[in-house]
């Protein structure tokens, strides 16, 4: 059971077919409502899973065009934050896929699925320095940012996205049970390499 | 006494809100009694409200401008009117600009541009001559054609006009107006393409 449901209530999804319903009657002020309740949400995901900021405005923006486009095809029975979301998600695999890298296979691992052997490498570790909110927050998105890619999309999902895990689960089309097991595994990743650069998670 | 600590992952669900309510209880309950793992636990909960409090990745200007242009219909339509209006302004500025550079190199040099042409022939104001008369024939050939169409006195009105100017204005002033009509059209168009990468609203600019 999964307590925590952060922005994913169910206002949100009655307002989100409402706006769905008043776009395709042609109401544009509608279209604009929905282009800014998630701006920041879609822009913030693909920025974080493409390092090129110009290509990942382009993915953002095409998520947009694509979900606008298809909005016949919204079931109103799901969560529009779910169907653009996987949009998105979509948009970066094909990224990856285009530019053929070879972390694309670690986005459709299921249930079974092996632990990846990834290490994240240690840089400027100094045990011994003091670690400003300022300092800790770029090292540890440099960490974020470094983790392999189907790490990183449900770690941003979960922690800047505030969705909750059946949902991150729904827009991944993963099984919620490897939903956890990335967020775990990426969780224990990330806070060893930040204890090992010198991070003290309980300040004295 | 030793006793077994919570496994790593527990307290990461704990902390995570992802446990049911037996688990919940029996891990509150565990940190009561165990101090490592509410070290630990709060660990965790530092290092979440780090992740949290991520700053999120700010949006690019004129982000909106590229989606609504795609998507609604009377955005696509303006689209189109702002695309040929501008390969309308080029095209313009293009034909000005040949004309003028023409009729400079025709006529010569003028006081306005004595130092730039001082090594121009005299001979080019022959060919000047030459122009002139192509144009005016041409406007002539124009005005017979004029007579048989429906707007033939607006198009005669408009020719007529064109060939007061042509033959009023010296060469130098004409080619001097033709230069800053072209030179202004280009700067509008440059602005108005540039304004669009920025996004910023374009109406403004192109009425």
């Amino acid at each position: 059971m999964t307590s925590r449901t952060g922005r994913t209530g169910s206002d949100e999804s009655v307002e989100d077919r409402e706006l769905v319903r008043r776009c395709l009657e042609g109401d544009q002020d509608a279209y604009r409502e929905l282009l800014a309740r998630y701006e920041h949400a879609v822009f913030g995901l693909v920025r974080r899973m493409i390092a090129d900021p110009e290509e990942a405005r382009d993915l953002a923006q095409e998520t947009f065009i694509r979900t606008f486009r298809n909005l016949k095809q919204f079931d109103p029975e799901r969560k529009f934050s779910s169907w653009i979301f996987r949009i998105a998600n979509n948009l970066c695999i094909d990224h990856y896929r285009r530019r053929k890298l070879d972390t694309v296979p670690l986005f459709r691992h299921s249930e079974g699925e092996a632990e990846e052997t990834w290490d994240l490498p240690d840089t400027e570790a100094d045990p011994a320095e003091e670690f400003s909110d300022r300092e800790l927050s770029r090292r540890l998105m440099a960490a974020v940012e470094a983790l392999p890619p189907a790490y990183r999309v449900v770690l941003i999902l979960r922690h800047q996205e505030d969705r909750a895990y059946e949902e991150i689960a729904d827009i991944l089309e993963l099984p919620l049970g490897t939903v956890k097991a990335r967020i775990h595994r990426a969780h224990r990743l990330l806070k060893e390499k930040l204890t090992r650069q010198g991070v003290d998670w309980i300040p004295r | 006494m030793t006793h077994e600590h919570l496994p790593e992952r527990l307290i990461d669900r704990f902390v995570d809100e992802d446990l049911d309510l037996a688990e919940r209880e029996s891990v509150e309950s565990h940190l009561a009694a165990c101090g490592t793992c509410r070290v630990k636990a709060e660990e965790y909960r530092n290092f979440f409200a780090a992740l949290n409090a991520l700053p999120a990745p700010e949006i690019p200007q004129g982000f909106a401008v590229r989606i609504l242009d795609a998507v609604l219909p009377a955005r696509i339509k303006e689209r189109k009117i702002v695309r040929v209006f501008t390969q309308a302004y080029a095209s313009v500025a293009v034909a000005l600009s040949v004309v003028a550079a023409v009729a400079l190199g025709m006529v010569g040099p003028g006081p306005s541009t004595a130092l730039l042409a001082e090594g121009w022939s005299r001979s080019v104001g022959d060919s000047m001559a030459l122009l002139r008369g192509t144009i005016v024939g041409g406007v002539h050939l124009v005005l017979a054609f004029l007579e048989l169409a429906p707007l033939a006195n607006i198009g005669k009105l408009f020719i007529r006009v064109l060939e007061t100017v042509t033959l009023s204005l010296s060469a130098q002033h004409l080619a001097l107006v033709l230069l800053s009509v072209s030179l202004a059209v280009l700067v509008l168009a440059w602005a108005m393409a540039s304004a669009r990468e920025r996004g910023v609203p374009h109406a403004s600019l192109c009425l």
